[in-house]
């Protein structure tokens, strides 16, 4: 399936409106109308406010991977030995600033959580990262070092979708 | 094990932004150890059981959604059904076991309770009807419960006096809850070939052949498949058929996975994996959307049956490969006021109730959360609920009914339940009448389908 600006505006626009707050989250139902155009057209909207700290659509919009196939495949080498048992993936959007991969590492590091893969991507001004961590030394559930990242979220200004491995393995790979 | 990006990207979108999430776990819990000498006895067991088997399940499949990213929206259980291990007991007495069953799944948090249910497709005993008699009852007074009645099936084929009975029933209910929009009838299906491990309300119970406990697990997945079809673009129906099928198999194997995952925390066996599509009124979650989306200008035009059998046949055979324990009802659903598509097609006077009748006999279910006029008779009501029954009977597939004649209103309104459930357009029933041949009563004999040894 080809990726696309798209794929990921549809994807961060979600993410943002789980982000907002509560009263501000649209129901499940009032969603909008989300045709591709729509998407588009918001990617291409002027940028908001350098200092505005919750990401917007457009911005993480803008974000997308372009299909560069050189950069497209998460190291292959890394994980073929080990258990998945509990590995992580971080997906993170946003507008890029300095600091943005510090103070993940930083929260990971103090965890003990070790980084074993990383791709990165800047798209003019916006930041996209997959990583995959392993969490097995953690001392914190994940659902305690996931509240660790939420905190980097309110303060880089930037989202962060944490799903187990075991999930990208039971979908594609038979 | 590497991953490409675009398929971690897909896996994010999926869930983020197309709607993908467990729609439900539902653990099956057998009652038939539960019965009591009084229906207050019965009650107790009842609620000890469900709270033994599934006390954990609320907060483990929050763990597990926590835990893997992937949202799981309802958690659910199913029991015996009531009619076999209540037998016996009068109408007062099932009104009991209904309450008992709506505080055991208040205990543990379930969302809804299915299992208040019966099997008569070839009659009926003193304690099927005494249950028959109390759904109106049990589905006004209890938030959760839900109830199914089988009055047909391939081998004994049509009990029509149980179905004109439900057609009564259905009356009797919609008017208990006028108030509310008649939602009573949202929680009541008439069945044709009812599976016994379906993990859907309000169909569900836990047959009789079933395990003391066992964990189903039902996928929501219409807004992957319809992004699915739109990427595909202008390609001819075999590329688009294998589109659908490839979609369905990632699918499938989250919802195993993650049963598999419940089941480990819950200490309760894998049961099966529902591989329907189910959608929700949110907006892209919608299979009229898909149908749609596959070139039918709008669903319920000629095409639409078509579209319908290839999609619903394509998301089998994706979710066949993916899940050894495939079950429940499997195929694409098509309920009116849960699809947002659905919902549009029939105010734009695309979808009558006749074409989703021809729709059913390609699809999973049946004639799903449909209103109708509250003036529609009980007879009307039961000569619809006979034409689905007919065509799952002599198909050998399972249909079902779930009709809500809503008090007061017409052709042409709406009623709004919220959630889930959605909003549903009042339909336009046939002004014709059936009521002679519904009074006839008797059991149309089962078809020739059914000689098959």
């Amino acid at each position: 399936m080809p990726l696309s600006e798209d794929d990921i505006a549809r994807i961060t626009r979600s993410v943002v409106e789980r982000l907002a707050p509560a009263s501000a989250v649209p129901s499940k139902r009032d969603l909008p109308a989300d045709s591709a155009e729509q998407s588009v057209q918001a990617a291409r909207r002027p940028l908001p406010d350098p200092d505005e700290n919750t990401p917007t659509p457009m911005m993480l919009a803008a974000a997308a991977h372009t299909e560069s196939p050189a950069a497209r495949n998460v190291n292959p080498d890394v994980g073929a030995r080990e258990s998945s048992q509990s590995r992580v993936i971080l997906a993170t959007f946003g507008r890029n600033r300095p600091g943005v991969v510090a103070a993940l590492s930083a929260v990971l590091a103090e965890n003990n959580c070790d980084v074993a893969d990383i791709t990165q991507k800047i798209l003019q001004e916006f930041f996209s990262m997959i990583m995959i961590v392993d969490i097995s030394n953690c001392p914190l559930d994940f659902a305690a070092l996931r509240e660790r990242l939420r905190e980097v979220e309110t303060r880089l200004g930037v989202t962060i979708v944490a799903q187990h491995e075991d999930v990208f393995r039971a979908m594609h790979r038979v | 094990m590497p991953f490409d990006q675009r398929e971690i990207i897909e896996t994010i979108r999926m869930t983020t932004a197309e709607h993908l999430d467990i729609r439900t776990v539902t653990v099956g819990v057998s009652l038939r150890d539960c019965r009591g000498v009084t229906p207050a006895e019965t009650g107790q067991k009842i609620i000890s059981k469900i709270e033994r088997i599934a006390s954990k399940l609320a907060p483990s499949a929050k763990q597990v959604a926590a835990d893997y990213g992937i949202p799981i929206a309802n958690t659910r259980i199913s029991v015996t059904p009531v009619a076999i291990m209540a037998d016996g007991f009068d109408t007062a007495g099932m009104v009991e076991i209904g309450h008992a069953l709506d505080t055991a799944a208040e205990r543990v948090g379930a969302d809804y309770i299915g299992g208040f249910s019966t099997l008569v497709q070839k009659g009926a005993t003193p304690g099927d009807l005494a249950l028959i008699d109390a759904i109106p009852e049990v589905l006004s007074a209890t938030a959760r419960v839900c109830s199914s009645v089988n009055v047909a099936s391939t081998k004994a084929g049509i009990n029509m006096d149980a179905v004109f009975r439900m057609g009564e029933v259905i009356k009797a209910t919609a008017e208990r809850t006028a108030d509310r929009g008649a939602i009573g009838c949202a929680k009541l299906v008439v069945f044709c070939n009812v599976p016994e491990d379906n993990p859907f309300v309000a169909g569900a119970f836990h047959g009789v052949s079933e395990p003391d406990c066992a964990i189903n697990v039902g996928i929501s997945g219409p807004g992957v498949i319809l992004e699915a079809v739109r990427t595909a673009g202008d390609c001819d129906l075999g590329v688009l058929a294998e589109t659908i099928k490839r979609t369905a198999f990632k699918v499938t194997r989250m919802g195993e996975m993650v049963g598999r995952l419940m089941c480990d925390r819950l200490k309760i066996p894998f049961g099966i994996v529902d591989i329907s599509l189910a959608p929700t009124p949110v907006e892209g979650d919608s299979v009229a959307q898909v149908i749609e989306a596959m070139g039918i200008s709008r669903c319920g035009a000629p095409g639409t049956t078509a579209a319908l059998a290839m999609l619903n046949d394509a998301v089998k055979k994706g979710g066949l490969m993916a899940s050894s324990y495939v079950g429940g009802m499997s195929g694409a659903f098509i309920p009116v006021s849960e699809d947002a598509g659905m919902i549009a097609a029939v105010e734009a006077g695309a979808l009558t109730i006749e074409k989703l009748e021809a729709m059913t006999a390609v699809c999973s279910v049946g004639l799903d959360m449909i209103a109708v006029p509250g003036s529609t008779s009980a007879e009307t009501l039961a000569a619809i609920i006979a034409d689905e029954m007919a065509i799952g009977a002599v198909n050998n597939k399972t249909t079902a009914v779930r009709i809500i004649p809503v008090p007061g209103k017409n052709f042409g309104d709406s009623v709004d339940y919220g959630g889930l459930l959605g909003t549903a357009p009042i339909m336009n029933v046939s002004r014709f009448n059936s009521d002679l041949f519904v009074r006839r009563g008797g059991r149309i004999p089962a078809p020739t389908a059914a000689l098959t040894n």
